[in-house]
């Protein structure tokens, strides 16, 4: 498997793209920055970062015609996630949005990704695996606008947390890092 | 259920204000260096195309849209929410835009930010008809373009600080 990244942060080395580009290359596998699809990319999977509409076709249409091969399209906020994946990997089975920003993907789940890379897997349950924490914000922004929070709303929030998170606001992090 | 599909449709602001810091003010001005822009010139690319009119509208559209980076605007996409009373949820929905209000001063930041949209586009028009109606010159290309670079540099700050949040603000 093949790894390209097309960065159109390229010229930014602090942007989280670039940054991720930087730790896929320090990896055994073969990592390529390309700004366009091309044949030769077979297998492979395909992190791609551009605001452009017609880039992003490209891409989508790359996967429609390479089923082996994955496109992650990448966003650093939720917001820009939300909008690519409904945009394009709604109705692609191999097409997917970046669920969480890209630091958070470096930092938690990086390793992971690498292993799957490397043994084979399914790499949509490493993009689309987190439920959306909803009874966590929905709990959250209840209690800031000062309204009872129903007690199903504190237990299904509870049941959103990931290991190692111990509260409500350690699940927003994933999601709201800078607002938290 | 994935935050995408709770949260559609999507909430405008966001795109917009990745297609005005990112695709227009990055990709079209601000990576533009003026060696580039002088080659485009001798290239003849900015007599025939000059890359800044679709975006410009929806940088206006965007002025229009600052609250929508409240928290506010993810009660209606939300599906736990719609276990409550709706009028209980304007109550929420108010407060958490007095919430927004008090840590953003929108007000404040729109005309900042229409400002410094004017004196960029001013620059711009200023820039479009140099190229077009004058004779210029490899240098006078550079300044002008510079001219339009400092512009866009001024409003990106909006954006770089997080005066323009790149996302939902929770309170």
């Amino acid at each position: 498997m093949n790894l390209y990244v097309h960065n159109h942060a390229a010229g930014e080395p602090n942007h989280w793209v670039s940054r991720l580009s930087r730790i896929l290359s320090t990896s055994e596998l073969l990592v390529v920055e390309s700004p366009r699809t091309s044949p030769k990319l077979r297998p492979a999977i395909c992190f791609v970062h551009s605001k452009r509409e017609e880039e992003q076709a490209q891409w989508a249409e790359f996967a429609i015609n390479s089923p082996a091969c994955r496109v992650v399209f990448c966003s650093g906020t939720a917001g820009g996630a939300i909008f690519l994946k409904r945009r394009w990997a709604n109705d692609l089975a191999n097409v997917y949005a970046m669920a969480c920003d890209g630091s958070t993907f470096i930092n938690q789940r990086l390793s992971r990704f690498l292993s799957y890379a490397h043994d084979g897997g399914d790499p949509g349950a490493l993009f689309d695996e987190e439920a959306f924490p909803e009874y966590s914000i929905a709990a959250y922004l209840l209690e800031k606008a000062e309204i009872n929070v129903p007690t199903e709303f504190i237990a299904a929030a509870a049941g959103e947390r990931l290991p190692g998170e111990q509260s409500t606001a350690d699940v927003l992090k994933r999601y709201f890092p800078s607002v938290i | 259920m994935f935050i995408f599909s709770a949260l559609a449709p999507e909430i405008e602001a966001l795109s917009l204000r990745a297609k005005v810091s990112h695709s227009w003010l990055d990709h079209e001005i601000l990576l533009v260096t003026p060696d580039a822009a002088a080659l485009r010139w001798e290239m003849n690319e900015w007599q025939r195309r000059l890359p800044f009119e679709s975006l410009r509208g929806m940088a206006w559209e965007l002025a229009g849209k600052m609250m929508q980076f409240s928290a506010s605007s993810l009660v209606d996409r939300l599906t736990p929410f719609s276990s409550i009373p709706h009028a209980e949820l304007e109550v929420v929905k108010e407060r958490l835009d007095a919430l927004h209000l008090r840590k953003f001063d929108v007000q404040e930041i729109e005309r900042e930010y229409k400002s410094n949209l004017v004196a960029l586009e001013a620059a711009v028009d200023s820039f479009a008809s140099f190229i077009n109606s004058e004779a210029p010159t490899e240098a006078s290309v550079r300044r002008g373009w510079t001219q339009v670079r400092e512009r866009a540099a001024a409003l990106k700050v909006l954006f770089a600080s997080g005066r323009i949040p790149d996302g939902i603000v929770l309170p």
